[in-house]
């Protein structure tokens, strides 16, 4: 996979918010059909990283490019491409599912025949059949967090940004979240996932970043990272960003409010 | 301003004590509300916030309200008798005051934020109450101020400096009786009503306030002209007993040595009310209310609610759309503006009230004048051209949904725009300007066209088909110029009145109808303009188009 050409060519890429350095210089080549673990830290400059990605921040420093394209260029192309869903999103619940679904596809610019049959697909593979016609906000979170991962997808990117696509959702929602993802990925997607639940990430990643401090500190499988057999992606995690610890700070909170 | 009113409330800390309230809960709760206040929700995908508009337009309603002062002085200087003037003046603050915090503050009030943030804390509910109570009393204290300080100064000016300070009582005990008996008002409704017809009550209520401001507007002067004709006083009109106005003007009359039974039954009266006011609404609210507020939360429509397509069948709103719109940039801000004006209780609650002006001003046309049989009236409305007035008044309710579109509780799913690969915003905010007029402005017009034309001849039409174009005309300035983002895209701002700016609005289309009035003879001149104007209209369509919003880029901060 690695003669490939990447499909995201990430090159010094700094960001700062006034004086305050949150991407101090990263560089990515990624690949498709590749799942992408983003892990780090909070403040670690993640979501920074997924808002350049998604051309939400065009004032960046470095290169960006995607497919090809020039994100600072063409960010509307890069757009096109890229399936996103935010963490915690919201979306207009007072529109049914297939409504709002219609909306987004529009904005897409797809044509309405087009967004009717995948819609319609879509929601009865995710087990939301029942409830086509029924307004979302009498939607459980996980059902208001399927019809946003559909949203992400309905256009048929070829990047999918996630962040925190579980939240909310029940056991049985989890494993088709999971096997999707790895379905994407055997179509030749690039999954970018982030989040904070490492079993999950450690599970359906192929290949984990770890962020910290704006620079990307670690880079590999699973496999890759571990020093030791028995190590857990938590405690990689802590390990390298600097929070061995784990046990002393909690017995400090523990002395603190005695 | 908002600092020294909460530092004046917090001397009487003792009382409060007393009554059961925490007074250092109290204390801090409401310094943190302000200092939300202060800083506006950020909406991270919104551009602009941060810039501090909202101080503008501060002094921007200071000074309306303080109109408003000026006009409610009219009462006192033209009439003699002091006590009716007060009375006058004072009913006129609490109806404003009363009015306003119903309408304007029912966020404030119904804020269920509270419910996650103090209420799992051990906070008592009277304490809760209080605040929120001193809390509307803070954010109403501007507008007091405003409304009457012209009347303050003359009566120092004129009256004395112990007519002044016993004036200045007055107004502070016609403040507490408005905060109190509102929210009094409040809990009795949520205790007896659903939280559904609760909210419906409130849409009368603005409805009611539209209708009231508007009569003010027509039998205003008539009302004045009455009462400097005629020696009147209060002792006289026996309708203005009812007013808790009049019982707190008594204090004039005590100062005016008029000690008769109905003076002091009066001053009686109003001290019971504060009391009653005070401590009956820390009595009423209970965990009761709180609660309610809780269910409140429970978004727009608890019920499931099916929308019914029969399979295979289009719904109305996407057959029109494939008339009208081109691309499905287009098609989707068409389609989202048909859909959640149409679903959004928020939206209507605050649109409905604006099309209450059209029937009052229908009938007002032909009551006017002295004129005796019906078809009398008729030839005079029609020779008089007053009738046009109405095709621009209706055109009020369009600039309200365009007020209304960008905002909405639901303001952080607006991330998508950003998200989404928008080439040309005009294309999207073209499909909602159509969505707008073709769902808000053309059904008048047509419904006009129905009624005028029996009822005052062919004649019309041009002026209906005139005043349809200058709408369409008027739509899209107000979209290029008013409309700064996505729709629903901005979080709603709290107890900002928005009557003001609605009765600028009213006066401007005034205007342009009056012009409309003066040409209405001269059937030629109409026709062409018809035509002038549709062509306008139809190639500032085609422009907006393919205007690109630079305001509507994403802002990180």
């Amino acid at each position: 996979m690695e003669l490939s050409k990447p499909i995201i060519k990430i090159s010094n890429l700094r960001k700062s918010y006034g004086f305050k350095e949150i991407l101090k210089g990263i560089n990515l080549d990624i690949y498709p059909g590749q799942v992408i673990g983003y892990i780090g830290p909070n403040g670690a400059g993640k979501s920074t990283t997924v808002k350049i990605l998604t051309g939400l921040i065009s004032d960046f420093e470095g290169e960006v490019m995607i497919n090809d394209i020039d994100i600072k260029e063409n960010p509307l192309a890069v757009k096109s491409q890229i399936g996103y869903v935010p963490e915690n999103a919201e979306l207009y619940d007072v529109l049914t599912p297939l409504e709002y679904l219609d909306f987004v596809g529009k904005l897409y610019g797809m044509e309405d025949t087009l967004i009717q049959q995948r819609a319609q697909q879509l929601l009865q593979a995710f087990g939301l059949k029942q409830n086509i016609n029924n307004r979302m906000d009498t939607f459980s979170k996980g059902m208001r967090q399927k019809v946003l991962l559909i949203s992400g997808i309905i256009h048929n990117p070829q990047i999918i940004v996630l962040d925190e696509p579980l939240s909310g959702l029940d056991a049985n929602a989890v494993i088709i979240v999971k096997e999707l993802i790895s379905l994407l990925a055997k179509e030749g997607k690039t999954i970018f996932y982030c989040s904070h639940m490492m079993d999950v990430v450690e599970k359906v990643s192929d290949r984990i970043l770890l962020i910290s401090e704006g620079h990307i500190i670690a880079d590999g499988t699973f496999e890759q990272l571990k020093t030791h057999q028995s190590e857990s992606l938590e405690q990689i995690f802590s390990k390298l960003t600097g929070k061995e610890d784990g046990n002393a700070d909690a017995s400090n909170i523990i002395s603190a409010i005695r | 301003m908002q600092k020294l009113t909460l530092k004046f409330i917090l001397l009487f800390s003792k009382l409060w004590a007393n009554m059961g309230i925490d007074v250092t809960q109290l204390k801090i709760i409401i310094e943190t509300k302000l200092i939300i206040d202060d800083r506006r929700p950020l909406a991270s995908f919104t551009k602009n916030q941060n810039k501090k508009p909202s101080k503008y337009s501060t002094w921007f309603q200071f000074f309306i309200f303080l109109l408003m002062g000026l006009m409610f002085l009219a009462f006192v200087i033209v009439i003699h008798d002091k006590f009716l003037a007060t009375s006058l003046f004072l009913t006129l603050i609490l109806s404003m005051l009363s009015l306003s915090l119903i309408t304007d503050f029912s966020t404030i009030l119904l804020d269920n934020k509270d419910q996650y943030i103090i209420l799992p804390r051990p906070v008592n509910d009277k304490t809760v109450a209080f605040s929120r109570v001193l809390y509307m009393l803070i954010k109403i204290s501007t507008q007091l101020m405003a409304m009457s300080l012209p009347g303050l100064i003359f009566v120092f000016i004129s009256w004395g400096i112990l007519a002044a300070f016993t004036f200045l009582i007055q107004l502070i005990i016609a403040t507490l009786i408005a905060v109190f008996f509102v929210n009094i008002f409040y809990s009795l409704c949520l205790r007896f009503l659903s939280i559904q017809k609760f909210k419906d009550v409130i849409n009368y209520i603005q409805i009611f306030f539209s209708i009231f401001i508007f009569l003010g507007y027509q039998i205003g002067p008539r009302v004045m002209e009455s009462f400097t004709e005629g020696q009147t006083s209060v002792h006289s009109i026996k309708l203005l007993w009812l007013s808790p106005g009049t019982w707190i003007a008594s204090f004039q009359a005590l100062l005016v040595q008029d000690f008769s039974t109905l003076t002091l039954s009066f001053t009686a009266l109003s001290i019971c009310l504060l009391i009653i006011a005070i401590s009956g609404s820390s009595q009423l609210f209970s965990k009761d209310f709180n609660s309610k507020i809780a269910q409140l939360a429970g978004g727009d429509n608890p019920v499931e609610k099916k929308q019914q397509y029969p399979e295979g069948q289009v719904p109305l709103y996407k057959k029109i759309e494939k008339i009208v719109t081109n691309s499905p940039l287009e098609k989707a801000g068409f389609s989202i503006i048909w859909l959640i004006t149409a679903r959004s209780r928020e939206f209507k609650m605050q649109l409905y009230p604006t099309m209450a002006y059209l029937p009052i001003y229908f009938i007002f046309l032909f009551l006017q004048g002295k004129s005796d049989t019906f078809s009398e009236r008729i030839d005079r409305v029609n020779g008089s051209g007053l009738y046009i007035m109405i095709f621009y008044l209706s055109l009020f309710t369009v600039l309200t949904v365009f007020q209304l579109i960008t905002k909405s509780e639901k303001y952080k799913a607006a991330w998508i725009y950003y998200a989404a690969p928008i080439q040309q915003t005009g294309e999207l905010m073209s499909g909602v300007l159509k969505s707008a007029f073709l769902k808000y402005f053309i059904p008048f017009n047509l419904i006009f066209l129905i009624i005028c034309v029996p009822l005052f001849g062919a004649h019309v039409t041009n002026d209906i088909l005139l005043a349809t174009a200058i709408g369409g005309i008027e739509s899209v300035l107000v979209m290029l110029f008013l409309v700064k983002s996505y729709p629903f895209s901005q979080a709603a701002e709290n107890g900002k009145s928005r009557v003001l700016i609605n009765l600028l609005v009213l006066g401007l289309l005034a205007l342009v109808g009056y012009l409309h009035i003066v040409i209405h003879e001269y059937e030629m001149i109409i026709w062409v303009a018809t035509i002038i104007a549709w062509i306008i209209f139809l190639i500032m369509i085609k422009y907006l188009k393919k205007e690109n919003w630079k305001s509507l880029a994403f802002d990180d901060n």
